[in-house]
């Protein structure tokens, strides 16, 4: 493990190396990038969203590459059984000809865990993988399996087919640190996406990081020194999402439906320690809380009628909701 | 330590700000005893109001000053707003007694930040609040400058009340009048025959001298309250005042006097507005 005293010095270089690895096989999407950093680095899952095409595969095979971590691609269909991410238990002969069990792991004993389009699975398959997501273990007949860390879940889907799809629950969704956003890249970065691919169609990000220095990271962000005033403000921010709390934000009595969990509180904190070190800066700030509440709330947040009768998106009110907020620094 | 430099500054506008406020409290309580001391009236030397003042300005500076004193986490948070530290100050401060390497190079960051900045950066503000009071303050004392005494009042109205007796109209009924009927009989009490005229010229004469006094003015109106005490001796007595004969005597002599003065300019032939002159000197005189 990397001395501490030099990481602060090398956080933010590596994150930068990182970065500029992925940007070799990824064009724009720099505040995508920027963020599945910060969640790699923090522990979290990220559930990418975007139309066919846009490179969130892509980008997640870049990344394994990058990190240098043992990588499993899954993709998620509507017969997509449990045991086929998990594993499961199968009978075989001993040397001494006797029967015995013994687990065989799936694909999902892995550093780095790509579901592709995991809206595509059943909710009984999408369910197999809460434990794992949450805990970083998985339990078969009774025997729990440790994954090793560091273990991310990189999850993709597509907003525009919905035929022969499968919504997330909402415990699934709390689970996924951020949602991220993958746009259609502008006409400039169209052109380099053309050129890049014209010369190769595999990604040549090369390993820069290997997974005791993003455990190295982790740990040192963790003490990074936050103001007791902007913990307040953050988790003011999340339970001002309730509607149905006495002491709410006008924005959520008006707007929304379901509030975010207390796992998005722990969420805004874990990732702005992150960003504050990212950005060269050894404490929080309010800004940190501001950027971050949008990849962190907008899958956590379920707006009602009025909002869509208005054609507010979820990140208009999540907008909204900071704005309200902010009065009471 | 670089947010030391912006301390001394932040404790020098609080000064100033503790300064105004003790300034504006104290010139406020000043005016206030200065106008009820008026009232009363009681007449106090200019230098204990100075006093005062200077006594309860620093009183009030210090209590402001001490007990209003800024900590160094609302420092902190004013740089951070005034110089967009994205909240370096505060962190430093609040975990100031913690240790560890990366508290070490937060502090470390934040003082290099600090470092660039000239703290002649950081404006003083003095709030609209504490100058507006101050004005205010300024105003009250000179109000209180300008409100007349009670006497001062008493002696406008009671000159509105006998306008109508000017000091021609004076003239012309003293001319008309034995000055020596008059004062015999304000003096001595002793020639009843020229009593009643004797008591309408003391009427106009004291409209004229009540203008200094409100107690010749009380036993006029309040003739009828008049009475006898048991040495013999006559009572007037107002809705305020008690006056004896004695009291009554000297009032007698001035208007004696007052008297024999205007004789003497109207048989030295002078013009009405000549003797109308000559009584006023004589007031101006009289009163000062």
């Amino acid at each position: 493990m990397m001395e501490k005293n030099v990481q602060i010095a090398e956080f933010s270089n590596l994150v930068n190396k990182i970065k500029e690895q992925l940007h070799k096989d990824v064009v724009g999407q720099d505040e995508v990038i920027d963020n599945i950093v910060i969640s790699i680095i923090a522990g979290g899952n990220v559930l990418l969203e975007g139309v066919p095409g846009v490179g969130k595969t892509r980008l997640v095979r870049s990344l394994s590459k990058t990190l240098s971590l043992p990588f499993s691609r899954i993709q998620f269909t509507p017969d997509l059984m449990p045991s086929d991410l998990i594993g499961m238990n199968i009978i075989e002969k001993d040397e001494s000809g006797r029967l015995n069990t013994r687990f065989q792991k799936g694909p999902i004993f892995a550093n780095l865990v790509l579901a592709d389009e995991i809206n595509r699975a059943t909710p009984k398959t999408q369910s197999a993988l809460l434990e794992v997501m949450q805990e970083h273990s998985v339990t078969v007949s009774n025997i729990t399996y440790k994954i090793e860390e560091p273990f991310f879940v990189l999850a993709t889907e597509n907003p525009i087919e919905q035929d022969g799809t499968y919504p997330l629950p909402e415990a699934q969704m709390d689970r996924f640190m951020f949602k991220l956003i993958m746009t259609f890249p502008s006409d400039e970065e169209l052109i380099n996406i053309v050129n890049m691919t014209q010369v190769t169609m595999e990604e040549t990000a090369e390993s820069v990081v290997d997974g005791e220095t993003i455990l190295a990271m982790r740990s040192l962000a963790k003490d990074v020194p936050i103001l007791p005033e902007i913990t307040a403000y953050a988790m003011k921010l999340v339970s001002s999402s309730h509607p149905e709390l006495t002491n709410t934000s006008e924005v959520a009595k008006k707007y929304i439906r379901y509030g975010a969990s207390p796992r998005a509180g722990q969420a805004l904190i874990t990732a702005s320690k992150i960003r504050a070190l990212i950005n060269n800066r050894y404490n929080v700030s309010y800004e940190d809380i501001d950027a971050l509440a949008f990849p962190i709330l907008r899958h956590r947040i379920k707006i009602n009628y009025a909002a869509i009768n208005e054609h507010l998106s979820i990140d208009n009110v999540i907008s909204l909701l900071l704005k309200e907020n902010k009065k009471g620094r | 330590m670089e947010f030391e430099r912006f301390k001394k500054r932040v404790i020098k506008e609080h000064k100033i700000k503790s300064f105004l406020i003790g300034f504006s409290c104290s010139l406020i309580i000043t005016a206030l005893i200065f106008i009820i001391f008026k009232r009363i009236p009681i007449n106090l030397h200019f230098i204990i109001y100075l006093f005062i003042f200077i006594f309860l300005e620093l009183l009030i500076t210090f209590v402001i000053y001490h007990n209003f004193m800024p900590s160094d986490f609302k420092i902190a948070k004013r740089l951070d707003d005034t110089f967009l530290l994205k909240e370096k100050v505060q962190t430093m401060i609040v975990y100031q007694n913690n240790d560890n390497q990366i508290l070490k190079a937060q502090k470390d960051d934040t003082e290099s930040s600090l470092k660039n900045i000239s703290s002649k950066k950081l404006p003083i503000k003095l709030s609209v609040t504490s100058i507006l009071f101050t004005i205010l303050a300024l105003i009250i004392f000179t109000s209180s400058l300008i409100i007349p005494t009670k006497a001062a009042i008493t002696s406008s109205s009671s000159s509105n009340n006998s306008s109508i007796t000017s000091k021609s109209d004076v003239t012309s009924d003293t001319s008309e009048n034995n000055t020596q009927v008059e004062s015999s009989e304000l003096g001595n009490g002793s020639d009843d025959n020229s009593q009643g005229e004797n008591e309408s010229l003391q009427s106009e004469s004291n409209s004229n001298v009540n203008s200094d006094t409100l107690s010749f003015n009380s036993i006029e109106s309040n003739s009828s309250n008049n009475s006898v005490s048991g040495d013999g001796e006559t009572i007037y007595a107002g809705d305020d005042n008690v006056f004896t004969d004695e009291g009554f005597k000297e009032y007698g002599e001035v208007i004696d006097s007052f008297y024999s003065n205007i004789l003497d300019t109207i048989s030295d032939g002078n013009t009405d507005s000549e003797i109308s002159d000559i009584i006023l000197k004589y007031f101006d005189d009289l009163y000062n």
